[in-house]
């Protein structure tokens, strides 16, 4: 058993978890602790507060009743005051009113729940008289009523006193046969002497017997003593207490409100109150009760700490599971192994490594950053260099410099691409005068490095060393390169560049880097006219295929005419689609992809071009569609005005705008901003679209057709005509005619 | 239509039948008897009698003990005063032997005094009766339960029959003590209960002898003298201690046995505790308070009064008041019961003798005479068909040793030197084995004095109304003629109206004549007040009752 144990313990101790439940003992105990001293504050405070509420009601109970009766009798003696027939007499000369006298006197006394005897004098005449007889006064004192704390004398006194206010006798024996014959047990009492206002010359005397005390003062509480004490003296007192008087009278002048003291080196709880009558009421509690109290209850107490403790506790356990829980769970995921000892110092190194591995991530989604900014920058998705530098700082490049030039490195295997990579780009990336990245053309079994740099010497010797490096991993090692271009618009073109100076590798030695500027000695006019644009443009707003054929087709017809180049063919196109694209932005990433330069130099023919540019605008149709800039959407509504009226020889530009509700200079600027040509260009754009149609295709008239496009001036008509399309209209119908017949 | 004749005979019948309960009809009787609904007259009773006779047989001995020879059992009611506390009573020794001796066994029912009045009302409401009821300290309506309700028989013949010791000790009286058992009807219902005192008057006169010695006077003989000792005695310090603090004649208002009214016989008026008025030697019902005596005796209490001789507290004082003065003894005249056994020891009593009252001159003092009476004892009722057996048995518990060890306990008394019994109780019993003053007791005045030693205060008051029939002093007819004459439940309670009426007049007016005077205005004024208060039809009502009476 005791093995066992040890063995446990010592397990637990190796386990960390032993300190972890150490630990958990002690926070749950403090808490605990904490709890129990508040809700034993407020146990004890409310114990005490019944206690002293208990002996508040208790007195008060005591003080109501009493000076309730007291103000019975002080009311009866005013009544026997104002009383017509009660008269001062004397018995030997007024002897009738002795039977008046004991008549009333039999009505207070018969009602009486506290006196028990009633004695009425009258100073002049020496006979005292209650509610049956009369007595003289010396058979009154000798064996009437024998008090057996009071002598005869002070009994005169009380008796004949002419002060005001009311006497007390102390609680005493009491005998003889006016209280014998009439009093049931009582063998002691309470005498009271009341004079009579206002002249003070009779007294009334009641006799209270202690069994009322008896009832008034049960308590059935332990270690409790009341006291009524008048004017420094006790006059009773009930309870199991053994202080003497003095003591009390003593307290009761120092304390007039409920208090803690000690007497005799006891302590009590005193709870006094003042009658009106003038009698104070006292009530001595020992504080060994409330003691008891709290102790007899401890159990609630303890009870309810439990109570409340219990859930504590388990919330306590419960949250610091979940905790370990989530530290086990992160040591678990930093540490591969499930091994159950969690500590803290793993948990360290486990983050340690999750940082490393950040940093690696990071390297790597910045390599991959890179590679994606190369793509972006060839494909010609930077507007500007400042957007190209920003980009550039993300991914940790430095592309402030004024040179670019794209390079094509080629070869037959793919060993180790990633390797050879590295090695190059880590290269130049320790020089900082060069700066770049590249990626791979996996279609084209390429790898594609753009490098920046601020002068083309740094460019040539940063190019050399790549080649070298290339060629020593693989001797079929292809390398070409674009001219050094400045405009980050001719990254597309650079790359173009690079591509057909690669073709032509069969064509020069390529034991060295095959340069662009070396092959291509022809001059690139790769502008096209003005018009081409804005029809292509229509033709993808309007939404027809057919237009957009038909564009494209001339388009081709135009480039096929001017006897481009392969190259320039790719760039012009690459320009038309860029055009296309920065119009309508399409969302589709996959465009973009599809749509690229990249794809570009895959063309090989003419209609490979016009399949491609056809397919890109169809796309686009979608895109034109969806595009619900409201900002534009008064253009649109003015374009779709204009396709529809352009018939109308009326529509003027003023009649536009009024329509638009909006100033005409304002629809100049905003309809240019829109279609990149005013609006009268484009009026005339779609009048001689429409005039080319119906040359095509009707066999009316030129003047029928001048006015079916809105030129009522048919000279007006043909002299447009030939500024548009570069024929007269006749001309153009019979080209098309002999064109077709072929 | 047959059928419906007979179903409403049949439910007639049973109406009738019904109706008969034991009330008017008596169902014990035997067909033979055909009369019905008659109220209570002697004749079904009689044959109620002989009926439970024939049926009691052989069992039953009229004569000697046992009383009956296989045992009998009767359930008898006894009520019991409050301060008693008694065992059981078949625990008592004398139950015990008293059951082997008549072979009757009783099962009791005890009921306290405060209790008694409920309980009956239950019992006779519930149809159950017990066969005899003891009321010795208590009392049963014998008007509403005998003579209207019959629930409890007459039994007057069975007394006669069954009860010998009874009937000896009633006809050694010179006046039938159990006439006052006799209820409106002429029947009785009760055996008498009766604690003798062999008294024939209940207050007395008393005067200081000391002082007459001291003062060297004769004992008065009339009422001058009276004035004159008395005078003296307020005036000439005769208890020799400097001051005329004596209270020559002490008395109260209405103060029991010492208040003013006890002075009316001394001016010929027989004043008795309960009632004003009295019976004249012509016979004839009397007012007290109009009487000239009256208003001599308050005019001449009004001089003892002015002249300091009557108590100034006369008017004020109660009973212990007076009581206290005669303990104290500085008292020269005045009226009590008995001087034994009041704790005047100290007082009165070491001085005073009775005194004999002389009334004034032309007249003849007339006490009142007291007529001892029997209360009621027990009672047989309606549903008891041991009769005979109960009789006998009521009898046997007043069999002399019987009775007495029933009430004082068989370890209580004695015989003494003289042959009598004597009490030896302490009386400090908690819990009494015997039945004390609840048992049946009945020894009218003659018969008890002389079986029984008397206690002293017995013996003193015998001697003094000894006195007084030698002094002649006696009214003739005894005014408890008016408590015998039998009153219908109705007349007694007009008459108790009156009497409270009359006894308020007369108290008030009393204090007046005392303190102020009589005028012949203010007597006038207070004769006439009676004429209001229908004290004539008072009068003329007791007067018919005692006419039926025959008066010794």
């Amino acid at each position: 058993m005791v093995e066992s144990m040890n063995r446990i313990m010592k397990e637990l101790k190796n386990n960390k978890a032993f300190n972890y439940i150490i630990m958990l003992s002690a926070v749950i105990t403090l808490i605990i602790s904490l709890m129990g001293g508040c809700l034993f504050f407020f146990y004890y405070s409310t114990i005490y507060d019944d206690y002293t509420t208990a002996n508040d009601e208790y007195l008060s109970s005591i003080v109501n009743r009493h000076e309730n009766d007291i103000q019975i009798i002080t009311d009866i003696v005013s009544q026997i005051g104002i009383s017509d027939t009660i008269t001062e007499f004397k018995l030997n000369e007024k002897p009738l009113i002795s039977i008046e006298v004991e008549q009333q006197l039999h009505q207070y006394f018969s009602v009486s729940q506290f006196f028990e005897q009633i004695f009425l004098l009258f100073h002049e005449d020496t006979y005292l008289y209650n509610n049956s007889t009369s007595v003289q006064i010396d058979r009154f004192m000798d064996s009437g009523v024998v008090l057996e704390d009071t002598t005869k004398e002070e009994m005169k006194s009380l008796l004949y006193s002419e002060e005001r206010g009311l006497k007390v006798l102390k609680e005493q024996e009491i005998k003889g046969y006016l209280v014998q014959k009439y009093n049931g047990t009582d063998s002691k009492a309470v005498t009271f002497f009341i004079p009579i206002a206002p002249k003070y010359e009779a007294t009334v005397m009641f006799v209270v017997g202690n069994s009322y005390y008896d009832t008034l003062l049960a308590s059935q509480e332990e270690k409790r003593e009341t006291y009524i004490v008048y004017e420094n003296e006790v006059i009773i007192k009930r309870g199991s207490l053994e202080i003497d008087d003095d003591s009390i009278v003593e307290l009761l002048s120092k304390n007039k409100e409920a208090d803690e003291v000690t007497i005799q080196n006891e302590k009590y709880y005193a709870t006094i109150q003042q009658g009106e009558s003038g009698i104070t009421y006292c009530t001595l509690q020992s504080v060994s009760v409330f003691h008891k109290k709290i102790l007899y209850n401890r159990w609630i107490y303890l009870f309810f700490l439990l109570f409340v403790s219990m859930p504590a506790a388990i919330a306590m356990i419960i949250l610091t599971k979940k905790a370990a829980d989530r530290v086990r769970k992160i040591s678990t995921l930093l540490n591969e192994d499930k091994n159950t000892e969690y500590g803290l110092d793993k948990i360290e190194n486990g983050i340690l490594a999750l940082i490393e591995n950040n940093i690696e991530v990071k390297n790597a989604s910045r390599s991959l950053g890179k590679s994606r900014l190369i793509g972006k920058f060839i494909r010609g998705e930077y507007n500007d260099r400042a957007s190209l530098i920003e980009a550039g700082k993300l991914v940790g490049l430095h592309l402030e410099k004024k040179y670019f030039v794209v390079a094509l490195l080629g070869d037959r295997g793919n060993s180790n691409a990633s390797e050879v990579y590295g090695m190059m780009t880590s290269k130049f990336h320790e020089d900082r005068i060069i700066d770049g990245y590249g990626i791979n053309l996996v279609s084209h079994n390429q790898s594609l490095l753009v490098f920046f740099g601020d002068e083309t010497e740094d460019l040539k010797k940063q190019l050399k060393k790549v080649f070298e490096i290339g060629k020593e991993m693989c001797e079929d090692t292809i390398m070409s390169i674009s001219e050094y271009h400045t405009e980050i618009e001719e990254a597309s073109q650079a790359y173009l560049e690079a591509d057909t100076a690669f073709d032509n590798r069969f064509l020069v030695d390529n034991s060295d880097i095959i340069c662009f500027a070396d092959i291509n000695g022809k001059e690139v006019d790769n502008r096209l006219p003005d018009m081409y644009m804005p029809v292509l443009k229509n033709a993808i707003r309007s939404g027809s295929e057919e237009k957009i054929a038909d564009a494209v087709h001339e388009i081709c017809s135009y480039l096929q005419s001017r006897q481009q180049s392969l190259l320039s063919f790719r760039m012009l196109y690459n320009d038309i689609l860029q055009v296309l694209i920065r119009e309508w932005r399409p969302s589709d990433s996959s465009f973009k992809h599809f749509y690229s330069v990249f794809t570009l130099s895959q063309c090989l023919t003419v209609k490979d071009f016009s399949d491609l540019l056809c397919e890109a605008c169809i796309m686009l149709i979608g895109n034109v569609k969806n595009d619900e800039n409201t900002e534009q959407s008064k253009m649109e509504t003015a374009v779709e005005y204009m396709m529809g009226h352009f018939h109308n020889p009326d529509l003027t530009m003023g009649f536009l705008a009024e329509y638009l509700k909006m100033s005409a200079v304002t629809l100049s600027v905003e309809f240019k901003n829109y279609m990149e040509m005013s609006p009268s260009e484009y009026l005339t754009l779609l009048r001689m679209e429409k005039a080319k149609e119906l040359l095509k295709e009707t066999e009316k008239r030129i003047k029928e057709i001048s006015i079916a496009v809105g030129y009522e001036d048919d000279h007006v008509f043909m002299r447009r005509f030939k500024k548009y399309t570069g024929k007269t209209p006749a001309q153009f119908r019979n080209e098309f005619l002999e064109n077709n017949k072929q | 239509m047959r059928r419906k004749a007979v179903i409403i005979m049949l439910v007639c019948t049973m109406l009738m039948m019904s109706f008969s309960g034991c009330g008017k009809n008596n169902t014990a009787t035997n067909n033979s008897s055909t009369e019905s609904g008659a109220s209570g007259t002697t004749a079904p009773d009689n044959t109620t009698g002989s009926a439970q006779e024939e049926q009691s047989g052989s069992n039953f001995n009229e004569t000697g003990y046992p009383i009956v020879n296989e045992s009998v059992t009767l359930n008898v009611m006894l009520g019991i005063r409050d301060v008693d506390s008694l065992i059981a009573p078949n625990e008592m020794d004398v139950i015990k032997t008293l059951e082997e001796e008549t072979g009757i066994h009783v099962e009791w029912e005890i009921v306290k005094g405060s209790d008694w009045e409920t309980k009956t009302n239950l019992m006779f409401a519930s149809g159950e009766y017990p066969d005899i009821i003891m009321a010795t300290t208590s009392t049963l309506d014998d008007e509403e339960y005998g003579v209207t309700q019959q629930l409890v028989v007459p039994v007057e013949d069975l007394i006669d029959k069954y009860m010998p010791n009874y009937t000896s000790r009633v006809e050694a009286e010179t006046q039938d003590p159990t006439a006052g058992l006799v209820a409106s009807d002429g029947h009785t219902y009760s055996v008498g209960y009766m604690v003798g005192q062999y008294i024939n008057t209940n207050q007395h006169f008393f005067i200081n002898q000391t002082w007459l010695d001291a003062l060297g006077m004769a004992m008065p003989t009339s009422l001058d003298e009276l004035t004159a000792v008395l005078t003296a005695f307020a005036t000439q310090d005769p208890n020799g201690n400097g001051e005329n603090d004596e209270v020559a004649l002490e008395m109260g208002l209405d103060t029991g046995f010492y208040s003013i009214r006890y002075m009316l016989p001394m001016f010929g008026v027989p004043c008795d505790p309960s009632k004003w008025i009295y019976i004249d030697d012509n016979k004839q019902v009397q007012l007290t308070p109009v009487q000239n005596g009256f208003r001599e005796c308050m005019e001449w209490l009004h001089t003892m009064y002015t002249e300091g001789i009557l108590d100034t507290e006369v008017i004020s004082q109660d009973i212990n008041t007076i009581e206290t003065k005669l303990k104290e003894g500085n008292v020269g005249f005045f009226t009590c019961w008995r001087l034994t056994a009041m704790g005047f020891d100290d007082g009165v009593m070491k001085d005073c003798v009775l005194y004999t009252p002389v009334a004034p001159e032309g007249e003849q003092a007339s006490m009142y005479k007291l007529i001892e009476m029997a209360n009621d004892g027990a009672y047989i009722t309606c549903t008891n068909d041991k009769i005979p057996e109960s009789m006998r048995w009521l009898d046997a518990l007043l069999e002399k040793e019987t009775m007495f060890s029933l009430y004082y306990g068989p370890n209580g008394w004695e015989y003494n030197a003289e042959g009598k019994i004597e009490s030896t109780t302490t009386g400090s019993e908690e819990i009494k084995d015997w039945l004390d003053c609840n048992t049946l007791f009945f020894a009218p005045g003659s018969y008890i004095s002389s079986v029984f030693q008397m206690s002293p205060q017995r013996i003193e008051k015998t001697d003094y109304c000894k006195e007084y029939e030698a002094a002649g002093v006696m009214q003739k007819y005894s005014n408890d003629y008016l408590k015998l004459a039998p009153l219908t439940s109705e007349q007694i309670q007009g008459t108790v109206l009156t009497e409270t009426d009359i006894n308020n007049a007369v108290i008030e007016y009393a204090a007046k004549f005392i303190i102020d005077g009589v005028t012949d205005t203010e007597w006038d004024k207070f004769v006439n007040l009676f004429g209001d208060m229908g004290a004539d039809d008072y009068i003329s009502v007791y007067q018919n009752a005692i006419d039926q009476l025959d008066m010794e």
